[in-house]
């Protein structure tokens, strides 16, 4: 229960075994490998075999595979459904399945990334076919009227042939009125028009036809071009037209093509893994350094893992050798926690802030009951809490998750019982619905003083929670022989605040008890004015900077007030349960179909209901954790632990039990 | 219908009204900002929806508080309450907090979660950071409604 012990791993081996030892290491993957860092220029393992090379091969494969499998991902989308895309999606296959497309290697990969890439090209090229068409089409839709091919018009001797065109037609003069006015031999002939555009063909001599089109320009007759053919304008189009179809016929014929490809994808999963992984391997072990014929690698391995590794190394390579040695000071140990049976759902909360430092506190068994409890202070509903407990359940059962996902499913489940467990607290039943039959335990949020109860005991579960933490932060300190800094930094400071506890609340307890609380904050502040500016040297500072420490009591109010968000929570829960029932029960009053509205507004508004305080309940009980709770004794800041392992992008493989 | 009516009714407008405006700005522009992301990459869509609720927030806090208004004034039976021109400036005045802070910080917590969406995009692992850091913002809002809440219930 606490973060795991790491020691320093080296295994030495010869060259000839690395490529063995290598893949035993990464099918176990419990060792984070450090790549060394060395002044001179040492030799690596890739240098000596030749990796590197056939790393960037079965790049090339990988890189093939995953064109192919996007490629193939266009034509058709795979089903992911909508928990998929919610927890990551992954074609599920067995063992035997696997091999056996796994068995295909390099030649099946290469086939199938250049079938595809074939397949991709193919209809490319139609497709771009087909734009060039329609846009050669669109430019010659509007001289159809033309009974000449457009390349007859260009070979007079003495005059040459232009095609105008005139976008605002309506508002420039006709071409008859302004021919005369050009100064040029001009033969003109409109083509008609199309929208505002009108179109028309003149013929100007040669000499002039700079000048003319000029004046022409300038009042709205642009040139155009048309598409070179040797046939006119409307034939052009109609031969396009049945170049179109045939394109179109073979378009579908190489999608239908496309579509069988996509047959391939399991296949085309696996082997994307296989070689991804074997990549991985294979640049892995080409950064270990090596001598012409041994080889050494470092790394950080879980104490408690360390006899697996061995094993698995050693019947791999009977000559090597795993050393290991405990950490030294000032060395970047990674950290991984660990936490068994009830405690381990709660990691998920521990690790969505990030990890503890190496050789501080793991918080996340001293986090579980307080979690436990605002999450179900938040919900506090009986029919949420089974809800949430069924879903995740059957979610566990129904997915294979692995690491966090299973956690947080996990907790999902945990988080339901204490749903339920605070809903008989508070006598939720789908809001109010039951409370007529079915008594609260502990009391009723919506009674007369509830609300005042309910903030009461939020205030009171940070008061607990807040001084749990300062405890566990005084027992840190003794523990690592900070006896004063226990005494000074943590005891005086719960003596002041139980102490102002006490003189505000103590009267309602009995005689006496005020006036304790009055003694207590008293020696409690004089004890932290004293202590807190220990650091300085001139007595003057020590004594002003422990007085302005008392102003941190500001901070542990604005923590505690910090807790009404379970109140708020569950009471908004509580009241739009509340409101849901209220409307559906309106719905009774419509006869005949009145009963099937009441259901459906009560199921849909209980279950928006309850998705919404879901995730409000998770976010706001874990943001009590990082930064009320946390912030008392935890130090956070380590680096991660990334074993060297099996990664698959695609698929997730059922394993065969090992006998 | 009384003076004292009208400014209830008008409680629970700022109730619900101030913190919905604030709620769908924020909601929209964590839908703006999560768009892009998911026309890259459409299997980030459902870390980003969870991102996008949210700013959604204030908007069922204010509804919460306009209801408990209804409530306690009797508007859901369907009698009008007949309260005098001081009591419905009382409900206005205790229906403020969480349409004012409501308003706000939905606004900036739709910023902070946009900003999220960045996060999401580059490192999807560090999703529930970029939860955290639009939760600090809610914070105020819940103690806003704590406010209101206690004093609708009082009044």
């Amino acid at each position: 229960m606490a973060i795991a012990e790491m020691l320093r791993v080296t295994i030495v081996g010869l060259v000839e075994d690395s490529v063995r030892i290598t893949e035993a290491i990464h099918d176990k993957g419990v060792i984070q490998i450090e790549t060394p860092i060395t002044e001179e220029p040492e030799k690596r393992l890739g240098e000596v075999v030749d990796l590197n090379s056939r790393a960037l091969e079965t790049d090339s494969l990988v890189s093939g595979l995953k064109s192919a499998i996007d490629f193939m991902d266009r034509q058709k989308q795979v089903k992911k459904g909508a928990l998929g895309t919610f927890i990551g999606w992954h074609y599920r296959i067995d063992e035997d399945g696997y091999n056996r497309f796994v068995a295909g290697g390099e030649a099946r990969a290469k086939e199938i990334a250049e079938l595809c890439s074939a397949q991709e090209s193919l209809i490319n090229d139609i497709n771009n076919e087909l734009k060039r068409i329609d846009s050669e089409i669109e430019q010659l839709r509007p001289w159809s009227s033309l009974t000449l091919p457009a390349s007859e018009l260009h070979t007079l001797k003495r005059h040459d042939f232009y095609f105008l065109s005139n976008e605002n037609a309506k508002k420039s003069p006709e071409l008859g009125e302004i021919a005369s006015g050009l100064g040029a031999d001009i033969a003109y002939a409109d083509l008609g028009s199309s929208g505002n555009r009108r179109f028309s063909v003149v013929a100007l001599n040669k000499e002039d036809a700079p000048e003319a089109l000029r004046k022409l320009s300038s009042m709205g007759f642009e040139q155009a071009q048309i598409p070179e053919s040797t046939l006119p304008p409307a034939l052009e189009i109609k031969r396009l037209e049945t170049r179109k179809e045939e394109l179109g016929r073979a378009l579908s014929e190489a999608s239908g093509n496309a579509l069988k490809l996509c047959e391939m994808r399991p296949e085309a999963y696996c082997l994307h893994d296989h070689f991804a992984n074997e990549k991985a391997r294979l640049e892995a072990a080409g950064s270990f350094l090596s001598t012409e014929s041994a080889f050494v690698l470092d790394g950080w391995v879980r104490k408690d893992r360390l006899e697996g590794l061995k094993k698995a190394v050693y019947s791999a390579a009977p000559t090597a050798v795993v050393m290991t040695r405990q950490p030294e000071e000032g060395e970047d140990v990674p950290v991984d926690l660990v936490n068994k049976g009830i405690f381990n759902p709660f990691e998920a909360v521990t690790r969505i802030m990030g990890l503890p430092k190496q050789g501080t506190i793991d918080p996340t068994p001293l986090l579980a009951v307080f979690f436990f409890i605002y999450f179900g202070t938040c919900m506090g509903d009986v029919v949420y809490g089974i809800i949430m407990t069924a879903i995740g359940i059957l979610m566990l059962k129904k997915l294979k998750t692995a690491g966090m996902g299973t956690q947080l499913l996990q907790l999902l489940v945990v988080g339901g019982i204490a749903t339920v467990v605070m809903g008989v607290m508070f006598g939720g039943y789908f809001g109010d619905l039951l409370s007529k039959y079915i008594r609260p335990l502990w009391f009723d949020p919506m009674s007369e003083n509830g609300p005042l109860i309910f903030l009461g005991f939020s205030f009171g579960m940070g008061v607990v929670q807040i001084l749990f933490g300062m405890a566990i932060k005084a027992w840190d300190n003794a523990r690592n022989g900070r006896w004063l800094s226990a005494i000074y930094d943590q005891g005086f400071w719960v003596l002041l605040l139980l102490g102002v506890g006490l003189l505000m609340g103590g009267g309602a307890l009995g005689p006496g008890f005020s006036s304790a609380g009055k003694w207590m904050s008293i020696v409690g502040a004089v004890g932290l004015m004293l202590t807190q500016g220990r650091h300085h040297k001139n007595p003057v500072v020590r004594l002003g900077s422990g007085i302005v420490s008392l102003y941190n009591i500001t901070s542990y109010m604005s923590d505690i007030v910090s807790y009404s968000r379970l109140f708020g929570l569950g009471f908004t829960s509580i009241v739009i349960g509340m409101v849901i029932n209220y409307m559906a029960k309106m719905m009774l009053g419509i006869p005949v179909i009145g009963y099937v509205l009441f259901a459906a507004l009560l199921i849909f508004g209980h279950m928006f209901n309850l998705f919404i305080n879901i995730t409000g309940a998770f976010i706001h009980s874990s943001r009590l954790q990082y930064v009320e709770f946390f912030g008392k004794f935890a130090d956070f800041g380590g680096s991660k632990f990334t074993p060297f392992r099996r990664f698959n992008k695609y698929v997730d493989i059922d394993f065969k039990e090992a006998n | 219908m009384t003076i004292g009516d009208v400014l209830t009714l008008l409680s629970i407008a700022i109730a619900v009204g101030l913190p919905g405006c604030g709620s769908s700005y924020g909601v929209g522009l964590v839908g703006q900002a999560g768009s892009g992301v998911v026309s890259e990459d459409p299997d980030k869509f459902g870390q980003i929806l969870l991102l996008q609720i949210v700013p959604g927030t204030q908007g069922i806090y204010g509804v919460l508080a306009g209801l408990m208004i209804m409530l306690r004034a009797g508007f859901l039976s369907g009698n009008l309450p007949n309260f005098d021109t001081v009591k419905g400036m009382a409900y206005m005045m205790a229906a403020l907090p969480i349409g004012l802070v409501g308003f706000i910080s939905a606004i900036y917590q739709g910023k902070v979660a946009a900003s999220g969406v960045g996060i999401i995009a580059k490192k999807p692992g560090e999703m529930g950071k970029a939860i955290l850091f639009a939760a600090m913002v809610e914070t105020y809002a819940i103690l806003s409604l704590l406010v209101s809440l206690l004093l609708i219930l009082r009044l």
